[in-house]
């Protein structure tokens, strides 16, 4: 029974251990020399207080292959779409599952024999390919240090969802009978899937941490939100202004759903804080009506400005998962796919012994 | 006949279009707001100083806009790869093609049909999908330029015509060769994804001949942006360090392969002569004190006779650009010749069916 497995899915093995290889051997040429460049150069850089330039142009080396690594994402959909949906499907459509049964193998042994097979292939297929993206990118990640950003391509976490899309391409493939139908089906359901993990589920794997600071008035520039003490590689959840009472008024080191900070003088010499209320100082000249563009105001301004903020007393509220978290999350996420995978193997067995006759 | 085709597609046509009805909703109804938003606060957040959270925000309202760029980017392939590959080669694997020649249908009306129905939907859906984006995202990318950034490129206005007709074609061109569903979908994604790899490495750059900005050689001016004073648009093709005679002596601002500007003595025999790798021997003396490289924090003598030698060898730094203004018709070029190669492959596959099938 394995060497009818072996035969019938011999083909597309061949085939992924040829491109298999031939990333492995771009990335075992231009590796090693990456890896060296950093050492020598970016690791080396505050020395030579040139790191701008430095980590510039080194961030620019290999761009084509940096791009490729984002095959770890695609490759575990391919696998439950090329290996996983047709694996029972094509049996079916075909009618030469008939076959099989009337020879000397149990339904539940040739489930099991093809699920083994074909799955453990395409986990190992995934974890080879992380395991190469993860080498070869380090000196790229160390260097970013933003291990949050690329949770789902790097590490132990692709051989789960590998496992989970074949897992699903082969139910799916069982319950429709039709090839294609199911090779479409678990291409939508597998996006789905790790949408709502990526955007919702993850996070929440762990009670994020708070940091709480006084609300800022924020300064020229482009660098979003109130620049809160926190490592660089922190995966921020949310960013919030809330106010005395506690209740959320923006985000962003904003107010407001766009996140303005503006102040506006009324008729009576008053003046207003946007979203938030009437200043009880007064505020010389506000800045809504000066038109020194990309500039900051002058002192006097700026102080009466963060004396009215500070008279609300707002804070802001950074929530986030700190870097440490990175491996627990890895676990924790290998393992729901992993266990999902399994429950939808049991499914798809126990539906082919039930239903199929 | 144009009636079985039609009834062979209905379903995955009502589907797929069903999704892309609901997306093109959920743009269309968010695009206005985000275009107002950007009017009202993004683009006066100098005035009143607080860009940082209203970037922050802005960027926070457009957090589906990677996701929405992937849809448009996999639509042609994905319609290649469902649509195009099996829909003949299911007939052929399943034998019902001979059904449909014995019927009053000749093959080649068989096969324009199919490909002409099937095609055309495939173009109108994909048309509407780059459109809705392009329209939804325009504000998005008035403040984060780069109109030839792949990403941009090719996921807005006409290019994805283009390429949803030629990922169709490549699919049935593929699904009548290999015979089998399976594996010709599996054959158009990696030619689909190649074919459009290969364009963007060694074609596009070259589509018209990239205009040339040739400024003196310095020291860390390393920029793919195309330096200061020149629209982020335009797209930096290529940037080469020149010599003097001519020869190209490195990129992207630095010499040699790595881009290292390294400058040791030369020996023990003639203190104070220093080589500049990769360039030559420097015709000026470097003071003494110094042992050579850019280690530490360089005197500022040494740092005179480094500029001194580099001026003496007369480099120059060479930008390749494509200007933004050629935009358009780089986006009217690449979809005319995919449209031209999707209409060779159905040729040629119309000529296999005729002369191959039986």
């Amino acid at each position: 029974m394995i060497w009818l497995a072996w035969r019938q899915f011999r083909v597309q093995a061949y085939v992924a251990v040829g491109l298999l290889g031939a990333l492995a051997i771009a990335f075992a040429v231009t590796g090693p020399h990456l890896a060296h460049l950093y050492d020598t150069t970016v690791a080396t850089c505050g020395a030579h207080g040139d790191c701008g330039s430095v980590q510039n142009s080194f961030l620019g080396m290999d761009r084509f292959l940096q791009h490729l690594s984002v095959v770890v994402v695609v490759v575990p959909a391919l696998l439950g779409i090329f290996w996983g949906a047709p694996l029972i499907a094509r049996e079916l459509e075909t009618g030469t599952y008939r076959l099989a049964w009337t020879q000397s193998v149990t339904r539940s042994r040739w489930i099991a024999t093809k699920f083994c097979l074909v799955g453990l292939a395409s986990m190992v297929t995934a974890g080879l390919l992380s395991l190469m993206v993860t080498w070869w990118s380090s000196p790229f990640d160390r260097l970013r240090d933003t291990p949050f950003s690329n949770f789902d391509h790097r590490d132990i976490v692709p051989i789960a969802y590998a496992a989970f899309a074949f897992a699903l391409g082969a139910l799916l493939g069982v319950l429709i009978r039709r090839v294609v139908p199911a090779m479409a089906a678990t291409l939508v359901v597998f996006i789905a899937v790790r949408l709502a993990f990526t955007n919702w589920i993850r996070q929440r794997f762990a009670t994020p941490l708070h940091i709480t600071t006084p609300f800022q008035a924020p300064g020229p520039g482009f660098n979003g939100g109130n620049g809160l003490p926190r490592n660089p590689g922190d995966w921020v959840v949310s960013e919030q202004t809330i106010n005395k009472s506690g209740k959320v008024i923006g985000q962003y080191g904003g107010i407001g759903p766009n996140g303005e900070v503006s102040f506006r003088g009324s008729g009576n010499g008053a003046t207003y804080f946007q979203g938030v209320g009437k200043c009880p100082n007064t505020i010389p000249n506000p800045p809504a009506g000066s038109r020194t563009t990309n500039s900051q105001p002058p002192p006097a301004v700026q102080h009466a400005i963060q004396k009215c903020i500070d008279s609300f007393h707002l804070r802001s509220i950074a929530t986030y998962q700190p870097t440490s978290r990175y491996w627990t999350f890895q676990w924790y996420e290998l393992t729901i796919f992993i266990v999902m995978a399994l429950i939808l193997s049991a499914c798809a067995w126990w539906w082919v012994r039930r239903h199929l006759a | 006949m144009m009636w079985t085709a039609w009834r062979q597609i209905r379903f995955q046509t009502l589907v797929v279009s069903g999704a892309v009805a609901v997306l093109a909703l959920l743009l269309a109804l968010t695009g206005p707001h985000l275009s107002h938003v950007f009017h009202a606060t993004v683009l006066n957040c100098h005035v009143h100083n607080d860009c940082g959270p209203v970037l922050g925000n802005f960027q926070r309202s457009y957090h589906w806009v990677r996701f929405v760029e992937i849809v448009v980017l996999a639509a042609p392939a994905l319609l290649g790869v469902f649509w195009g590959a099996p829909l003949l080669a299911r007939e052929i694997e399943s034998g019902t093609y001979r059904l449909a020649w014995t019927q009053s249908v000749s093959r080649s009306r068989w096969f324009l049909t199919k490909v002409a129905l099937v095609g055309a939907i495939s173009m109108a859906l994909v048309a509407l999908l780059s459109f809705m984006y392009t329209w939804w995202s325009s504000a998005y990318y008035d403040l984060f330029k780069g109109q030839f950034l792949p990403l941009y490129y090719l996921t807005h206005d006409v290019t994805p015509i283009g390429y949803a007709a030629f990922a169709f074609a490549l699919g049935v061109t593929l699904g009548v060769l290999i015979r089998r569903s399976v594996p010709a979908m599996a054959a158009t994604l990696v030619a689909y994804v190649g074919s459009l790899t290969a364009f963007s490495v060694w074609v596009r750059p070259h589509l018209e001949t990239p205009l040339r900005r040739s400024s003196p050689f310095q020291l860390f001016t390393s920029s793919r942006s195309g330096g200061p004073g020149t629209s982020p648009n335009n797209w930096v093709v290529a940037q080469q360090t020149v010599n003097g005679s001519g020869q190209v002596v490195g990129q992207s601002g630095g010499i040699g392969s790595n881009g290292n500007i390294d400058f040791a003595p030369v020996g023990r025999g003639s203190p104070g002569t220093f080589r500049f790798a990769g360039v030559g021997t420097c015709p000026n003396k470097f003071p003494l004190h110094e042992n050579g490289g850019l280690s530490g924090r360089p005197s500022s003598p040494f740092i005179h006779a480094v500029n001194t030698c580099i001026r003496s060898f007369h480099l120059r730094d060479v930008l390749s650009y494509q200007p933004a203004s050629r935009y358009w018709s780089f986006q009217w070029y690449e979809m005319s010749i995919f449209i031209v190669l999707a209409l060779a492959l159905i040729g040629f596959t119309w000529w296999w069916v005729r002369r191959h099938l039986t």
